[in-house]
């Protein structure tokens, strides 16, 4: 029975060099790939008069049989390249290929990804909350008092209820504290809200907040995190720039800088000339955010920072206007496809 | 908040050039947006956290920048030849509120020459943006902008019973402020009051009826302490901001009034002349206690993280203007300078340590790393899958914003009384947070689509909102967005292109790897008032509704102005996270050959293709590997109302190979419970 399928494929190799056309190579096919006649069917068929103990053996060469075909044809037929003449064709390879059907990330997403991972490998657990928020997730237990001058730094859409759309991620800290012992370490990604529209600003945007408690966490601790984060995203040699500034919630506090991604430090258009770009507030949890959600500050310290997601997505990709991240013009948007 | 240097040094030796001068302020906390040369003046404009009060005037900032330079600060002059006659001859004042008004002074000035004002002022002023109006009234400014304490001046001869009073408004009354605004107040707002009518907004802005004239003989001045909160209150509601009610709101120092009443008095002697009345009006009911501080240098060294002395420590609080008893000790008393306000906790003098110290000079360390990170929270997790397979799936994904029209949600079925508003919308058609991601996508397809990008695969996840009743926020779910419409794959050379339709979505649906392995997972036909009628159906897991997914309708589409088909779908994410995923068991391959057998069956059309696959399966043959459609035809041979459905079964059993009749027996088992439960014909091939 083997000795049959030699044979068969001697015979099909003799009849396949003597194709000259396309009509020829087809009654090839038909003799040998046929579905109701054609020669491998057979041999396909006959399976069944094979002793119990070569089945599989028959079987396993039959199948390697049929496909050798198929693809001297299917190769054949290449060479007569549908235009149904032989001859060493001239081929361009340089036409446009098929490009399989895929899609893209938005380039905020690719950027919220990027920061995630990076304080994944940290350690850090990534932490979600609500985007309609209580007055004393967003603002009272955050050490922002009700009647404090501090508010106005956060132009704040309000809801019914005495509810606000979150102005920061911050109060996922607070829910993540209120009902977890520490150590914590964690990031809270997400969607923020301003009330604000311009070449900088847009009415939502995302936030990734970070927040580390432990025992005798200090600000050397947050200015080695961030350091460490900075040359991860940017680049190993990306120098930062700790100043003090002023957040409710942290204290001491900081505003981080990094030597200019365009310039290197001497002065552009994008860092407006100073040769330092801000990317984050940071800062040691305030005592009183502490005690808002019942740890003990003299046992427990710790430190936050916050930044934009949709700005660091602006220095990573020299994006000039951050509507366009919410205008969504695929010319955009496809841009992004080869980033990985 | 712009800031003279010149006229910062009067107060402190600066011997940095300007350009370093903002550098070095900028690290230390007061971040200088631009330094501007203007008329020969260079001018700070600094960014002031709300916390530094004390730092909006310029006799403020030159205090942390004589800490900084190690330098002393120059305190103005305040002398000035007394009148025999005393102030409180001529005036009266009252605090008839001291949780509302904490001190209150002032100054009587008789027979001053209300003037214009020397030319070094008013450049000054200028210089920071401010207009002259006349010397006394730019007297009250310049030592606002000199000390911090507002001041204000009053013709004393339209003051009703010479009397000045600190209270709070009634509910009602009417005050015309110096804007000609008449502003009706309530009992939070606090009132300057003559002996009959009130006569300035305290801490916001003074009133019309008092204000100071050419033909003013007499002059009272008042400085006062205001409580912030309500400072801020009326500001607020009244929409009103002033440089006054600006620093009134971030606390000003108890002792600034007295001080800058004297200033005022020496400027006004020297400027305007007159006679200034002796003894100082200053009714200080609602004392304010010395704040002193329980601080530990070692708490310090930890928080910040760094080894420094307690001489060094002690050198920084002392600049600072605090005086800082039991060093040596464990525990030390600071008490703190009545203009820094801001300082209450130990955490606070911590800070100003660093800050002197300096953020840059504080070597970076990593902290130690004990617990590995736990996995993504089981919705994060499913919206990052549902992207990854989105984007394999060939669409590009979107971000839009969470605002839209109370319209667009009632037309993708959120009703009104659903929707969450916003109180205060950034625009028109963003006053409500959307129940469904399908607008603002449909909005994204006509923008792509007039752009001339007509070939549209698009998905978005994201939140919408719905309130609920009883519940203290809105009910918020992270969904899944499809719009599909034009080509689903690009033009090619070699192809021809294929439209998107029901199928592309539902194939697209029922490939999602968080549904192709639900058993409980349906799609089935349901009318949403959006879809196209019959082209519409719901996403079932078990008896719960997932989603939903159809062809818009041409009245909902038009609502966005678009007239092509668009496909779209919507799909809970949240939900499908909650509900968790079906275990996913592994089954052993069989190593023998499958057989194939196809049948095409005739049968009444409205018979629909998941009830004929579920009765095939319900026979529970178990060799039957896969059945699946592989052609469905209407018309020509077929009869009216009827069509032909072609099957592919496929065969395979772990055990052995088939012989033909056992494959007949099975086939013929299949088609005689179609025909039985369907009807179906068995098609002649």
């Amino acid at each position: 029975m083997l000795s049959n399928l030699v044979k068969i494929k001697e015979t099909f190799e003799k009849e396949l060099a003597a194709v000259k056309d396309g009509a020829a190579l087809e009654s090839l096919r038909i003799k040998y790939l046929g579905r109701k006649s054609g020669m491998m069917n057979d041999v396909m068929q006959k399976i069944r008069e094979v002793p119990p103990e070569q089945k599989s053996q028959y079987g396993s060469e039959a199948n390697k049989l049929k496909g050798y075909i198929t693809s001297k044809i299917d190769e054949a037929e290449q060479g007569l390249g549908g235009a149904q003449k032989k001859s060493a064709d001239f081929f361009d390879v340089t036409l446009p290929g098929i490009p399989p059907v895929r899609g893209g990330y938005h380039p905020l997403e690719l950027t919220r990804r990027m920061i995630e991972g990076i304080f994944q490998r940290l350690g850090y657990t990534i932490v979600e909350g609500p985007e309609a928020e209580t007055d004393w997730h967003n603002f009272e237990a955050l050490n922002f008092p009700k009647h404090h001058p501090a508010r106005d730094m956060q132009d704040t859409f309000f809801l019914e209820n005495d509810l606000v759309l979150r102005t920061h991620t911050s109060p996922v800290q607070i829910r993540t504290m209120e009902k977890t012992k520490p150590p914590v370490r964690i990031i809270c990604p997400g969607r923020t809200f301003r009330c604000d529209w311009d070449i900088t600003h847009t009415p939502n945007f995302y936030q990734v907040e970070g927040l580390m408690v432990d025992a005798g966490v200090s600000f050397a601790d947050l200015k080695g995190t961030i350091d460490h984060f900075c040359r991860e995203l940017f680049s190993p040699d990306t120098v930062t720039r700790f100043r003090p500034s002023y957040f409710p919630f942290v204290e001491p506090g900081a505003e981080v800088d990094i030597r200019c991604v365009k310039c290197g430090g001497k002065g552009c258009r994008v860092c407006k000339q100073t040769g330092w770009l801000e990317i984050m507030g940071a800062g040691m949890v305030h005592v009183n955010v502490l005690e808002n959600v019942g740890y003990d500050s003299e046992i427990y310290t710790g430190f936050a920072f916050g930044m934009g997601i949709d700005r660091i997505a602006m220095l990573k990709f020299g994006i000039d206007d951050t509507r366009l991240h919410y205008e969504n013009n695929l010319r955009y948007l496809e841009q992004f496809r080869g980033v990985c | 908040m712009l800031f003279n240097i010149d006229w910062l040094k009067d107060y402190v030796d600066i011997d940095i050039s300007s350009e370093e001068l903002a550098a070095r302020l900028t690290m230390i906390g007061h971040e200088v947006d631009e330094l501007k040369h203007e008329n020969g003046f260079d001018i700070l404009d600094i960014d002031m956290t709300p916390n530094r009060g004390d730092c909006s005037s310029h006799i403020g900032l030159a205090r942390d920048i004589a800490v900084m330079l190690g330098k002393e600060i120059k305190i103005p002059d305040t002398s000035f030849k007394e009148d025999k006659e005393k102030s409180s001859d001529y005036l009266t004042v009252e605090i008839d509120n001291p949780e509302m008004v904490h001190r209150f002074a002032a100054k009587v000035i008789l027979d001053a020459k209300i003037g214009p004002t020397p030319d070094w002022m008013k450049k000054r002023l200028e210089s920071i943006g401010l207009r002259s109006v006349c010397n006394i009234v730019d007297i009250t400014n310049y030592v606002m902008f000199e000390t911090g304490q507002p001041l204000h001046g009053y013709d004393l001869d339209l003051l009703a019973g010479k009397k000045l009073i600190g209270r709070a408004a009634k509910k009602g009354e009417k005050v015309t402020t110096l804007d000609s605004i008449e502003r009706k107040l309530d009992t939070e707002d606090i009132v300057i009051a003559d002996g009959e009518k009130g006569v300035g907004l305290g801490g916001v802005m003074g009133g019309e009826n008092t204000e100071l004239s050419n033909s003013t003989k007499k002059i009272a001045v008042e400085g006062a302490w205001f409580n912030p909160v309500n400072i801020r209150r009326t500001s607020k509601k009244l929409g009103l901001s002033t440089d006054a009610s600006y620093r009134m709101e971030r606390t000003l120092d108890i002792n600034a009034s007295v001080f800058a009443l004297e200033r005022c008095c020496n400027l006004i002697s020297e400027i305007a002349g007159g006679r200034i009345l002796k003894e100082m009006i200053d009714i200080y009911p609602n004392k304010h206690d010395e704040k002193i501080i329980s601080f530990r240098p070692e708490r310090a060294r930890k928080l910040i993280g760094i080894e420094i002395p307690d001489e060094k420590i002690s050198e920084i609080l002392e600049s600072l203007g605090g005086t800082v008893t039991g060093a040596g000790q464990y525990r030390w008393k600071v008490q703190v300078p009545t203009f820094r306000n801001d300082l209450e906790k130990e955490v606070d003098l911590v800070e100003e340590i660093a800050r002197f110290y300096g953020y840059n000079n504080i070597t970076p360390a990593l902290p130690a790393f004990e617990q590995g990170a736990k996995d993504l929270s089981p919705g994060r997790k499913i919206e990052t899958k549902t992207q990854d397979y989105m984007v394999t799936a060939g669409l590009q994904q979107l971000t839009n914003f969470s605002f839209c029209s109370v319209a667009q949600n009632i037309l993708f079925g959120i009703a009104e009384s659903e929707s969450v508003k916003v109180l205060n919308p950034i625009a028109e058609e963003m006053d409500y947070l959307r129940g469904s991601l399908l607008p603002s996508m449909l909005k994204t397809a006509a923008l792509n689509y007039n752009y001339g990008m007509t070939d549209i695969g698009l998905f978005e996840t994201g939140v919408r909102f719905k309130k609920v009743q009883g519940q203290e926020l809105p009910d918020e779910k992270m969904m899944l967005g499809i719009v599909l419409s034009g080509n689903q794959n690009k033009l090619h050379w070699s192809d021809k292109p294929r439209k998107f339709d029901f199928y592309s979505l539902s194939g697209i649906v029922q490939n999602m790897p968080v549904l192709r392995n639900r058993k409980d997972f349906k799609i089935v036909a349901a009318q949403k008032s959006f879809y196209e009628e019959g082209i519409s159906a719901e996403i079932k897991a078990g008896n719960k509704t997932v989603g939903h997914l159809g062809k818009i309708s041409s009245e909902a589409a038009s609502a966005f102005d678009i007239e092509f088909p668009v496909f779209a779908a919507e799909i809970e994410l949240t939900t499908l996270a909650g509900i968790g995923p079906d275990a996913f068991n592994f089954q052993s391959i069989s190593r023998f050959q499958s057989v194939y057998r196809d049948i095409a069956l005739i049968m009444d059309e409205n018979i629909l293709y998941e009830d004929l696959i579920s009765a095939v399966k319900s026979l529970n043959i178990l060799p039957l590997r896969v059945i699946k459609i592989f052609d469905l035809f209407k018309g020509k041979k077929i009869p009216e109302g009827k069509k032909s459905i072609a099957l592919r079964l496929e065969f395979l059993d772990s055990e052995k190979n088939f012989t033909g009749s056992e494959i007949n027996e099975l086939v013929d088992t299949i088609v005689d419970k179609l025909k039985k439960e369907f009807s179906v014909e068995l098609q002649a091939s």
